[in-house]
């Protein structure tokens, strides 16, 4: 059993008593065991998904025990106290003591078991720092991963044949839980998962993690996860929505920090490539157009609609000598923004949220509008260039 | 139990009659209790620009506002044009969204705002936003639609980051 | 001794009995409490083979992975009308029916305090039961969002969605009618000297169960009527475009489901609580905290609805609330295992067929209660939510539990009708039994001759008029005649008379009542 690392040895072999008696009890009873064969919640690689195994293996211990007290007296009665060997019926039919005593112990049983598990549920709330955050979407029959931060995003769809679901061929080791594109996290970071849905309401569930909310459409609820160990985890969506609910899995694979560099790195290629080609050349008058936009949705907040900024707060770019100066200064300052006295200031470093091909739309809108004529337009290549 | 007259029969008649008559009315009545109930505890203010009573700049941090947009089974395109932007509690602030309506007819949606985590939806004070009114689109309209917000300085210390999404719905009953 | 059907057709009561109606008829005029009660359960048997083979195609199909027999929108109407005709069809039904068999014996009523609304809240039960099957044959099928009907999912389904709506209406007026039946026959008909707190177990927890029926019956109905507006008139209750939630609609269903859940197995706790002392030869432990304990449950299952629905993701505050709420149940219900437990103990036990369904539902119940605490555990529930553990859990409490025990109550009452139409397992060689009637002859034993006073009792409190014959015919028989040849009679008292407690209402209530019985 692969066990992440806190875990102490006493919840260690708590859990392998709990693999170790629901095992049991059901191989008992079965001819054919196959080797894969689980009877315990999955195995853990998040802390929540270890606090509830754990906390599952105590109250069901609880359980046990209450169990065979109550009904080895109840077996016993059974066996004793029958008609059969003679037993004549006591007529007792009341005990104040006795019912206020199995009155409060189970109060205290139950305070016992509360107790760590509003911990638990305390700590599965607290998505706040995440050090990523993903937007998982619901829809009929499929889930849509958004890499917010990175700005691409993909649908990953079921990948089982349709032979397989259809018995015409042998079913693969993973049927029904295999996706062309998983969802792909690293491995130790906080990740936050901002869940929605396009339709209906469904479940983003992923066993291993400890993490099963509910994507409500029109309303996006926050969970979060980190993931201890690489490696591919499978779950499947847990809320009825519709015909193909059992046919649309979640796969989320865990890289190291240098594959998941390496893959974010690849899929920004891809999305890139898909939506601007750096290298094209642009007519000044699209640039302009578009850098309008750009400049709509970033910019006006400080430098404000008509360049002039505000007086002692954010400078002016109408008649900025940076804006009519040089146009590598600029790029470079609009990619890294403004660092004062080794502090970043309000403008902020625009390389990760913009594109080339934005970023020399802007700057091309700028040094054209309100007083400023530079008559230059700024291609993407260039911006591409002075990234580094 | 002894043999009733017609007489009271009849009597009854009228009495459920009425009893009916004050049902239906007790419907109708309704309209406007609730409109007085609405009005008084403010639940349909949902649509309406929130007050911001305190414009004290919290400089000494700043939030993340992510920005997330949805569509509910509609055709459009729908996007924020910057998907991040980084707001000091206070601040005045200002977002754009694009909607593209693809398809060869008029169209109208309306957007619904929710947040994420979701009681930082409380501290965020919208003054402007185009999910205050249903939203018409000619075939294949772009526009862009703005979102002026602040986000209240009192802000739990230990909410650093805000998901403003929106899901765009069709208005049903425009369909046809 | 059926029916006063002419009441019913003139509208005025002249005891003229010249004019019963017989065949069908009898059953679709009758008024009489034990006619509808078999009715109940007759329905409730039909329904409880419809909705048996719904889930043997459910099993079937599922018995190996790969889509064989069904595709998979059929497969989800399967579940979803399993889930409704067993909850509105078998188990809802057969507790009415039984309630309507005993609660009028049991509390010495000479019917129900509504003959006419009894009858007609048990005929809205096959119309309504014809719309739900009948959807599988609409064009796009029967309803398949699962039997709590989730919105956004049932506002995008077809026609079979309204029929289920419709269907869920007229049950929901059905239980209402009687519920309110129950309640005030429970209220104003008990025998003099039958004080609440000496009425037996089993009519305690209907009068509970009709009370939970009354309060959340018109939610779920309230629920399915904001679906229908949503799905047909351009509402949006559950719709976000329009101000609405689609959560909004969990929490009104599950407002009425989780009431719901206690309404379909309080009434088995009266039935248990009923066959096991007969059988143990001693009375039930603990019957004042019985009845608290059923209170406490019906209390508590109005305040922790929304641990069904941990996963749509309600605040922390939210979720310990009602895990703790959830967990407190677990108290009440420990209390009624260990009173029944504590009623075995020291009894002269046999093991007709009756208590061996007693004795497993209690060791069965007990394991749904089990998976239940583990379900309240909020991170736990969080793991198993939606997942076969719920299926199983309250497969364990409404199988293992309900159902067992309407399969021993309707032993007990078939042993005791003398009827010997159900077999039953240990009769063979009788050597535990008594000769004629197993659970008579342990009823008797334990009455030690109060059945005879609970005969007189039931005769002369009589407070409606309406079963004149009826009661005089009791009047005229003896205690034994009552037992032996009366068969009605017999179960009456016998299942009345197995709650100790009537000895002293019996005793103190007929001189009371025997001296203002002629003013």
């Amino acid at each position: 059993m692969d066990r992440i690392d806190t875990a102490s040895a006493a919840t260690e072999i708590a859990r392998r008593m709990g693999h170790a008696a629901l095992a049991a009890s059901l191989l008992a009873s079965s001819g054919a065991v196959y080797a894969e064969r689980e009877y315990n919640l999955q195995t853990p690689v998040t802390s929540i998904a270890a606090q509830i195994f754990d906390l599952h293996t105590y109250i069901m211990w609880t359980c046990v025990v209450i169990f065979v007290g109550v009904f080895s007296v109840m077996f016993y009665s059974i066996f004793a106290h029958r008609k059969s060997k003679g037993h004549q019926a006591a007529q007792f039919h009341e005990n104040t003591m006795v019912e206020i005593v199995w009155t409060v112990i189970p109060f205290l049983i139950l305070l016992f078991m509360a107790f760590p598990a509003t911990k638990t549920v305390l700590a599965m709330k607290d998505a706040s720092v995440p050090d990523m955050t993903v937007k998982v979407t619901g829809f009929q029959w499929k889930w849509h991963y958004d890499y917010l931060d990175h700005g691409f995003s993909y649908v990953s769809n079921l990948t089982t044949p349709d032979a397989q679901i259809h018995n015409r061929e042998v079913k693969g080791e993973h049927y029904l839980l295999e996706v062309d594109q998983p969802m792909v996290v690293p491995a130790g970071k906080k990740v936050r998962v901002l869940i929605t849905a396009g339709d209906v309401i469904h479940s983003w569930w992923v066993p291993a993690f400890g993490v099963k909310q509910d994507a409500i459409p029109g309303f996006v609820r926050d969970s979060w996860f980190t993931a201890e160990k690489p490696g591919i985890y499978r779950g499947q969506c847990a809320e009825l929505c519709g015909k193909e609910h059992g046919f649309m899995p979640i796969v989320v694979e865990v890289k190291s920090a240098d594959d998941y560099a390496k893959w974010l790195d690849a899929q920004k290629k891809k999305s890139a490539a898909s939506v601007d080609d750096p290298n094209k050349v642009w007519d000044p008058n699209d640039l302009i157009a578009r850098g309008a936009k750009v400049y709509a949705a970033n910019c006006v907040a400080c430098h404000q609609a008509t360049g002039k900024g505000v007086p002692g707060a954010f400078p002016a770019l109408d008649g900025s000598p940076v804006v009519n100066g040089p146009k590598d200064a600029q790029i470079k300052i609009v990619l890294n923004g403004v660092v004062k006295d080794g502090e970043p200031t309000a403008m902020v470093a625009w390389k990760n949220t913009l594109s080339d091909t934005d970023i020399a739309a802007v700057i091309t809108y700028t040094r054209n509008s309100w007083g400023n004529h530079t008559n230059q337009a700024v291609q993407p290549a260039e911006v591409k260039a002075d990234r580094s | 139990m002894t043999a009733l007259p017609v007489h009271s029969n009849r009597v009854l008649l009228a009495k459920l009659c009425v009893v009916v008559v004050v049902m239906f009315g007790f419907g109708f009545a309704m309209i406007p209790f609730y409109n007085k109930i609405c009005d008084v505890t403010g639940l349909r203010d949902i649509d309406l620009a929130d007050k911001v009573n305190n414009t004290q700049i919290d400089t000494s941090r700043s939030i993340r506002i992510e920005l997330d947009a949805n569509l509910n089974k509609l055709p459009w395109r729908f996007r924020p044009l910057t998907p991040i932007v980084s707001v000091h509690p206070g601040e005045l602030a200002q977002v754009v969204y694009e909607v593209e309506n693809t398809t060869d007819r008029p169209m109208t949606g309306q957007a619904v705002p929710s947040y994420g985590p979701r009681r930082a939806g409380e501290y965020f004070k919208k003054l402007e936003c185009f999910c205050f009114t249903k939203q018409s689109f000619t075939p294949h309209e772009k526009r862009q639609m703005t979102v002026v917000f602040v986000v209240d300085p009192k802000l739990p210390g230990d909410v650093a980051t805000i998901t403003l999404s929106y899901t765009f719905f069709e208005v049903e009953g425009n369909k046809t | 001794m059926s029916s006063i059907p002419h009441d019913h057709v003139a509208g005025h009561a002249h005891d003229d009995h010249a004019h019963h109606p017989s065949g069908i008829m009898r059953w679709i005029t009758t008024t009489n409490h034990k006619d509808i009660g078999t009715l109940y359960l007759w329905f409730s048997m039909i329904m409880f083979l419809a909705g048996g083979v719904l889930a043997l195609t459910i099993r079937t199909e599922l018995f190996q992975p790969g889509l064989q027999i069904v595709d998979p929108e059929f497969f989800n109407s399967l579940t979803t009308l399993h889930g409704l005709i067993m909850i509105f069809g078998a188990i809802m039904p057969a507790a009415v029916g039984f309630a309507n068999w005993q609660v009028p014996l049991m509390i010495g009523a000479p019917d129900m305090a509504f003959a006419r609304m009894n009858n007609w809240s048990f005929w809205l039960l096959p119309f309504a039961a014809t719309l739900l099957i009948s959807s599988f044959l609409v064009p796009g099928g029967a309803a398949a969002g699962g039997w709590t009907m989730y919105a956004p999912l049932s506002v995008q389904a077809g026609m079979g969605m309204d029929f289920t709506i419709f269907a869920v209406h007229i049950l929901g007026a059905s239980s209402i009618m009687g519920a309110i039946n129950i309640i005030t026959t429970i209220l104003n008909l008990r025998a003099p000297g039958m004080t609440l707190m000496k009425m037996p177990l089993f009519v305690w927890t209907w009068l509970i169960t009709a009370y939970l029926l009354i309060a959340v019956m018109p939610v779920l109905a309230g629920a399915v009527t904001l679906l229908l507006t949503d799905r047909h008139f351009g509402t949006s209750f559950f719709n976000a475009a329009g101000g609405g939630d689609p959560v909004m609609f969990q929490h009104i269903f599950w407002f009425f489901g989780h009431p719901e859940v206690y309404i379909m197995i309080l009434p088995s706790f009266g039935i248990v609580s009923t066959i096991l002392p007969a059988f143990s030869r001693k009375p039930l432990f603990g019957y004042a905290s019985m009845v608290y304990a059923t209170g406490s449950i019906a209390i508590l299952s109005f305040i922790l609805w929304a641990h069904h629905m941990f996963t749509v993701g309600m605040p922390a505050a939210g979720q310990v609330f009602f895990m703790c709420a959830t967990m407190l149940i677990a108290v009440p219900t420990g209390v009624k295992v260990f009173n029944w437990v504590a009623t075995m103990w020291k009894g002269s036990l046999t093991f007709e067929t009756p208590m061996l369904f007693a004795i497993g539902f209690i060791f069965l119940f007990t394991m749904g209660g089990f998976t239940g605490l583990v379900l309240a555990i909020t991170p736990v529930d969080i793991q198993l939510q939606d997942t076969y553990y719920v299926v199983v859990h309250f497969h364990y409490v409404l199988v293992a539990g309900s159902l067992f025990a309407f399969f021993g109550a309707l032993l007990a009452l078939d042993d005791l009708l003398q009827r010997d139409v159900l077999p039953d397992a240990f009769s063979r060689p009788r050597r535990h039994a008594a000769p004629h009637s197993r659970l008579r002859d342990a009823v008797c034993r334990l009455e030690h001759g109060r059945i005879d006073r609970r005969v007189r009792l039931w005769a002369l409190a009589d407070p409606l008029p309406l079963h004149g014959s009826e009661s005089d015919s009791i009047r005229a028989a003896g205690a034994c005649q009552a037992m032996g040849g009366v068969g009605h009679a017999g179960v009456d008292t016998a299942l009345a008379g197995a709650v100790p407690h009537l000895r002293d209402a019996a005793r103190g209530g007929l001189i009371e009542r025997e001296n203002c019985a002629h003013e």
